[in-house]
């Protein structure tokens, strides 16, 4: 039986059962099925994942055995014809930029866009991993999602996103890629405002969908100049046309365009990327998307649908091979996010906002190893982003679950020490942690080495200093890491115990549907990675996709990805191991943090009379910790003066045997650090460094004064101008008619000579005008 | 416009012409003596004065129209009757234009004409437009 | 050579379709039954259809590709046939196979029309409307041109007066009969011009006799007068300025089903008259034509938009949008007549039948589905009325919103396809282009075009608002019969599939006008300057 269903069949069942299962559960949800609306959604989506995996099997077999690098495989199986227009486009050598197009002998080319399915390792992984998390994500939902109103709707926008992002890793042509790059943002906008009512909800799925066409635009533009370019839209070769990353080109029969053109390809491509992926400087949608349900937040802003980005740069890898600046330009950009996220995760309160934040830093980190543009680069990026879904999910639905037992309070000031209450949350969440800060032996470990490792082999095969300090942000960001999530985790599940009063009594674990897709996931993220990294199984496998296999023939007759560096790995232990003591340090136990932070950041160690002082002891309306940890507050800035902060003087003494050693080391990071990166803005007496966190680097708060600012005043000059001249000409020009046809309303009935007269005069208008303009 | 809008032009002007100064000599070389009876709009016997929306019996109108359709299919078959025998008539122009070459054609499509009035002829008959009730 | 056989054959759809017609009038007078007659009409459809598929579409050669060089070709010579008065090539066929389609879904529609003893005259109307049509389209000729406009004119008269028997039917009749006299008779003034300038009725005779400079009246002022006076007369039937007048008032008065037919007869006849009077006829285009044609092409669409924002009336609203869809198929003529010798004059002329059979099927739904929700004393007049449509008839009130959404061009839908070409064709024949004229006014029209299609979505969303957002004050009894709403949902199904698989349906068009300019030289797609063959004309008579 197994045998029996060709991959054709696969192909078009993995696509097509979360469709039916969301036209099921719209057409039934509502009336019929009710409080059973999650069946046809998670019976869909399950043998949708059965499906993959069959799928990943049989390819399996299909490969090549005897490994030899450089070749690729690929199946297309084109289902029908959607537009086509023959001879839509003739490149001439006066057009110019046809200079390497599909035919050589400037014959016209047919559009032609195909709906057509293609399995290549690249998307038999995307697809495991896409249908795997949202079946589990789908059974935790039947959890969290119990007794919402929406809760058929739910389901239906569920699965209908499964569709849509199972169809945007399968289709083989830029244009369908494009169409489902826009399904998955349509299902992303519908699921962020899922309780609509809620006025934030709404605004964040309005941003979500606003700032993603801005990087659309950019997607769109790389099609137009692909199209113009390649004279193909397609992946793969059709029987007339070469495809933009189809096997003529691999086989070198023809080029890639390279150069200024190839370049802004890449540039509007990563554009593209930059807003689904959440990337600087359009990453600001991704935490406002938090307002989402839970598993949403899980499935679609962790561990799925912001790795389009990730994938479709994959994807287009030979293009950024052609073209190294784009490449360089990918990697800076993946690096300079990863670090600013993780500096922004230091400082949230909200625990989906830290998780999230997370997950922009992790994605910055697979654009770094994908811009290395080498193959180690490209396969450590897709190992990570297959790691990263796991145990992000895991963490996500960890903090639902959280959120769940304290009655949707997310502020992890306001609970603490529930090791206890959630004694499954707190060991499955405990791994997801240790997989994200990357301790061995877990996922995240095994996966963020095999970047550092790209990063480093590309420091040293070019010896640019540019990779070295990309080498340096990564190792930085990979401490930040290990930091905030640490410092997540000790604020919600150790400390005394706090509840708040929202919670009422469901504070105790989540029911059985609830946490068996927590353990599931648990045991996903601490064992894919050692199993799939012992052998480099992952990067073998992924090599066999016809975009990866160019680098790894140019890679050469080995093509193996990055190797083990043991310096490497050892680095990156010792720094996730310094991230996590730092956490415990400042939050197990006493809570320290505040007292450190006003020790450091307001240089208290120049000021001996200040004493630090303990947040736990500390007034809670305390100007102090009010001032750093108030979202939007004003920073008071006067911070020497002891009055100031009227609590830090009857805070708890802490032994300095205690604090020496910490104190003296934050002194010189601090001094030496902050001191230099921010000592303009202190002296400017404008805002502190932990407020810059805070308030994540005010990107915002920038994007308010230089874009929305200037287009709310210029939508509002807009507005008085439409008001008063447009409107003014529409009523005119309107209102002529209008006050025309009143008067013929008037004097219509029985004057048909009227029309009569009015036809005639109108001809000899017509044929007055024409005479005029023409003769 | 070329040359050919010139006679066209003339033809307008005279056909303008021709009208208005008939009109305006007669206003202004004719004697005006108006009498009562003159400036009624009808001298003769019927009084003009009276509700312009008096009915008319309805059956006039559908005799009236009746008649005038078959008058008019009638009209058709003189032209058709004089060519059909005439060497230049309709004959030739079907040759030349279609290749028709047989007389039973042209017979033929007198015939379907002559069905077509008729099954107007059944269906006014049926439709009660020819009773007089 | 064709016999007269041969044109009998020829002609079969027609005098079956006229044959039926008759027999339904004068048999309904004396067996007054509705289904009978109804199915007696689906017959005569049918038979008619069947008919034209024996006679097989002229083969046209699909373009090569990859090849070296592309033509896109017109087909061989010998698969058209020239009957007597009448061609039947691509556009012939295409048309005559469209009508049939029409004739189907009108009949289909008109289960439950008028009054049951005058049922006949209904169906009858219906059909001989259609036979006129195809008449229209396959005549060389201009007597049967006339025939065939006239014969397209003349039952719509009877069908109006058919409609509902009150005040503001009848009103609406004698306009329509009034104004159409008119137009009839400007057009005709226009064929005596052509006649007396080229002395000779046959189109591709009055194109030789034209475009021979030694003739006496030459390509002048008289033979321009006449097409000028053509256009206009035919502009009534398009539905286009100067003579769009009649269009809301008698939208209005009239029943919807009478209304689908003047939405979509006298267009697709006014249409296929123009292409073949134009395009097949005028070869050595004067500017002035094509100015006029854009002239037309902007007034039209702007009154028709700007007017239809202030309407609540559906009906007056319907009107006023197909005298505005009437302009956008003028901007594809336009094209096609400025540029008629390159392949962007093709595109447009393919474009404007494209966006024909699109507007055809969406404005049959539109009103078969207002046919449907009519109450049998009551035509559905106020927008107001349709609300809350959306819940108490969701499948009708998804119909006419996938319908509303394709008239305003709305990406996944057949509409959207047909501005597109059509813009496109006009954005081409502004910019890149090596022969014919190039000419910034194409670009005010495309302007021109996207501003009124914005205008144009603004009401027909509004309609989709009030069937889907606004509680109905007052309960609708449908009782339009269930043949006009499986029309509604049928046309709005054809126009969802066309929008998602728009290959067939351009590929058809394209064929259709390619055989139009066949004694040219092959045209070449890459917009080469073609020389102007003096062939003498388009049909080979021995």
């Amino acid at each position: 039986m197994f045998e029996a269903i060709s991959l054709r069949t696969l192909l078009i069942l993995i696509p097509a059962l979360p469709l039916s299962g969301a036209i099921l559960t719209a057409i039934f949800g509502p009336a019929i099925l009710r409080r059973q609306s999650h069946w046809p959604t998670v019976l869909g989506l399950a043998a949708s994942c059965i499906c993959s995996l069959m799928l990943a099997v049989k390819w399996q077999g299909q490969l090549p055995q005897d490994g030899k690098a450089g070749q690729g495989v690929e199946e297309v199986v084109t289902l029908w014809e959607w537009v086509g227009i023959p001879q839509a486009y003739a490149p001439s050598p006066a057009t110019g930029l046809a200079a390497i197009a599909a035919t050589e002998n400037h014959a016209p080319l047919d559009f032609r866009i195909d709906v057509s399915l293609r399995i290549d390792t690249l998307t038999a992984t995307m697809l495991v991993m896409v249908t795997l998390i949202s079946t589990l994500v789908a059974v935790y939902s039947v959890g969290y999602m119990h007794g919402d109103e929406g809760y058929w709707r739910f389901f239906s926008y569920l699965s209908l996103f499964v569709f849509s992002m199972t169809m945007l890793v399968t289709v083989s042509n830029f244009v369908m890629l494009y169409v489902f790059w826009e399904g998955v943002g349509v299902c992303s906008y519908l699921l962020i405002g899922f309780w609509y009512r809620n006025p934030a909800a709404a605004a964040a799925g309005k941003k979500a969908f606003l700032v993603n066409r801005v990087g659309d635009f950019g997607f769109a533009l790389a099609l137009f100049l692909m199209w113009m370019t390649y004279g193909s839209l397609s992946f793969h070769d059709t029987d007339t046309v070469a495809g933009v990353l189809g096997a003529r080109r691999f086989a070198g029969e023809l080029s890639f365009v390279g150069g200024g053109v190839g370049t802004a390809i890449c540039l509007l491509l990563m554009a593209g990327a930059c807003g689904k992926s959440a990337q600087f400087p359009l990453h600001v949608w991704l935490p406002d998307a938090m307002e989402g349900p839970t598993p949403v937040s899980a499935l679609i802003h962790a561990a799925t649908m912001v790795t389009a980005g990730v994938y479709m740069i994959a994807r287009c890898m030979p293009l950024f091979v052609a073209a190294p600046q784009a490449a360089w330009v990918v990697a800076w950009i993946g690096a300079g996010t990863a670090l600013m996220a993780g500096l922004i995760a230091l400082t949230q309160f909200d625990l989906k906002r830290v998780l999230a934040y997370s997950t922009v830093s992790q994605l910055g980190y697979m654009f770094l190893a994908l811009g290395m543009a080498t193959l180690g680069g490209v396969t450590a990026g897709m190992f990570h982003l297959f790691t990263h879904a796991f145990f992000k999910a895991l963490l996500f639905l960890g903090a639902g679950s959280v959120m769940h037992a304290m009655g949707n309070v997310i502020d992890m000031r306001r609970f603490g020490g529930l090791r206890h209450r959630l004694p499954i949350t707190h060991a499955t969440f405990a791994i997801g942690c240790l997989a994200l800060a990357g301790i061995f032996p877990l996922s995240g470990f095994w996966s963020k080495d095999a970047i550092l490792a790209a990063v480093h082999d590309q420091a040293h095969a070019t010896g640019a200093s540019s990779y070295r300090v990309l080498y340096g942000m990564a190792m930085g960001t990979a401490f930040l890491t290990a930091f905030y999530t640490f410092r997540a985790f000790f604020m919600t599940f150790y400390g005394p115990q706090r509840i708040p009063e929202e919670a009422g009594h469901h504070a105790h674990e989540s029911p059985k549907v609830m946490w068996i897709p927590l353990v599931v996931l648990a045991l996903f993220a601490a064992l894919v990675g050692p199993m799939l990294e012992w052998t480099h199984a992952f990067a073998h496998w992924l090599q066999y996709t016809p975009s990866l296999a160019m680098m790894a023939q140019a890679a050469g007759a080995t093509g193996a990805p990055a190797a083990f560096h043991w310096d490497v790995a050892v680095t990156s232990t010792a720094v996730a191991v310094a991230g996590v003591a730092l956490a415990a340090f400042l939050y197990l136990g006493h809570r320290r943090e505040v007292a450190a932070l006003q020790y450091v950041f307001r240089f208290g160690w120049m000021n001996p009379s200040e004493a630090p002082s303990d947040w736990e002891s500390a007034s809670p309306h305390a100007a102090a910790v009010a001032n750093v940890t108030r979202p939007g507050g004003h920073p008071t800035v006067t911070g020497h003066c002891p009055s100031d902060h009227p609590s830090g003087s009857h805070g708890h003494e802490h032994g300095p045997g205690l604090l020496a050693l910490p104190a003296r080391l934050l002194k010189a990071v601090g001094c030496g650090l902050w001191s230099l990166l921010t000592l303009p803005l202190w002296l400017g007496q404008f805002v502190s460094p932990y407020q810059m966190s805070h308030s994540k680097f005010f990107v915002d708060e920038i994007y308010d004064v230089l874009i929305v600012g200037p287009l709310r005043g210029l939508a509002h000059i807009s507005y008085v101008l439409d008001r008063v001249l447009v409107d003014g000409l529409v009523n005119g020009v309107g209102g002529l008619p209008v006050r025309l046809g009143g008067w013929l309303r008037k004097s219509q009935r029985g004057f048909v000579s009227l029309y009569g007269l009015l036809t005639v005069v109108g001809m000899v208008l017509v044929v007055v005008v024409s005479f005029w303009w023409g003769v | 416009m070329d040359s050919a809008g010139l006679p066209i032009f003339l033809f307008a002007l005279i056909a303008l012409a021709v009208p208005v100064g008939m009109i305006g000599l007669g206003a202004l070389i004719g004697p005006h003596r108006a009498t009562a009876v003159k400036r009624m709009p009808y001298e003769s016997g019927m009084d003009p004065i009276h509700d312009a929306r008096r009915r008319f019996d309805v059956r006039f109108h559908l005799m009236a129209i009746a008649f005038l359709v078959f008058d008019v299919e009638l009209l058709f078959l003189y032209p058709w009757a004089v060519a059909s025998r005439h060497p230049e008539g309709i004959d030739r122009i079907l040759q030349v234009s279609q290749g028709l070459g047989e007389r039973g054609w042209v017979l033929g499509g007198v015939l379907v004409f002559l069905a077509l009035v008729a099954a107007g002829l059944v269906y006014e008959w049926r439709r009660g437009v020819l009773r007089w009730r | 050579m064709p016999t007269s056989l041969d044109m009998l054959f020829r002609m079969t759809p027609e005098i079956l379709l006229i044959v039926g017609a008759v027999w339904i009038i004068v048999g309904n007078a004396f067996a007054p039954q509705r289904a009978g007659w109804w199915v007696m009409a689906l017959a005569t459809v049918a038979m008619a259809g069947w008919a034209l598929a024996q006679q097989g579409m002229p083969v046209v050669p699909a373009p090569s590709t990859g090849g070296e060089s592309v033509h896109v070709g017109s087909a061989d010579a010998d698969s058209v046939v020239v009957a007597g008065l009448a061609i039947h090539d691509e556009l012939a066929q295409a048309i005559r196979w469209f009508a049939i389609v029409l004739a189907f879904l009108l009949v289909v529609m008109a289960s439950r029309a008028g009054a049951e003893s005058l049922f006949g005259e209904q169906l009858g109307s219906i059909l001989l409307i259609l036979a006129g049509i195809m008449i229209a389209a396959s005549a060389t000729n201009l007597v049967l041109l006339f025939l065939g406009l006239e014969l397209v004119s003349i039952p719509t008269y009877i069908l109006l007066f058919l409609g509902r028997a009150n005040r503001q039917s009848l009103e609406a009749t004698a306009k329509y009969f009034l104004l159409s006299i008119l137009a009839s008779a400007v057009m005709l003034y226009g064929f005596s011009f052509l006649y007396g300038s080229t002395g000779s009725m046959d189109l591709s005779r009055i194109s030789a006799n034209v475009r021979e400079p030694a003739s006496p009246l030459g390509a002048g002022g008289i033979w321009t007068m006449g097409m000028v006076l053509v256009l206009l007369g035919l502009s009534f039937k398009l539905g286009s300025f100067p003579a769009h007048f009649y269009a809301p008032d008698v939208y209005e008065g009239t029943t919807s089903v009478n209304a689908a037919l003047l939405a979509v007869a006298p267009k697709v006849a006014g249409i296929v008259a123009l292409v073949r009077l134009f395009l097949m006829n005028s070869m050595e285009v004067h500017p002035f034509l094509w100015h006029m044609f854009l002239l037309l092409a902007l007034a039209t669409m702007t009154i028709g938009n700007v007017c239809a924002l202030w309407q609540n009336n559906i009906r007056r609203l319907l009107a006023y949008s197909s005298i505005a869809h009437a302009g956008y198929m003028l901007i594809g003529l336009a094209v096609a007549l400025a540029m008629w010798k390159t392949s962007t004059g093709l595109q447009g002329a393919s474009a404007t039948l494209f966006y024909l059979v699109v507007y055809a099927i969406a404005v049959l739904g539109t009103f078969a589905g207002l046919a449907y929700l009519a109450s049998a004393r009551d035509e559905i007049q106020d927008v107001e009325q349709l609300a809350g449509m959306g819940r108490s008839y969701p499948v009708v009130a998804g119909a006419l919103g996938l319908l509303m959404f394709s008239l305003s061009g709305i990406p996944p839908l057949a509409g959207f396809w047909g501005k597109l070409g059509l813009f496109a064709s006009a954005v081409e024949a502004a910019g890149v282009s090596a022969a014919g004229v190039r000419s910034p006014w194409f670009l005010v029209l495309v302007v021109g075009g996207a501003l009124n299609a914005a205008i144009a979505a603004a009401y027909y969303l509004r309609i989709v608002r009030t069937l889907f957002f606004r509680s109905g004050t007052q309960q609708l009894a449908p009782e339009g019969g269930s043949g006009a709403r499986n029309v509604a949902v049928f046309a709005a199904l054809l126009t969802l599939a066309v929008g998602i698989l728009p290959g067939p349906l351009l590929v058809a068009t394209r064929n259709a006008t390619c055989g139009l300019n066949r004694d040219r030289a092959p045209l070449m797609v890459t917009a080469a300057p073609v020389s102007s063959g003096h062939q003498d004309s388009i049909v080979t008579r021995p």
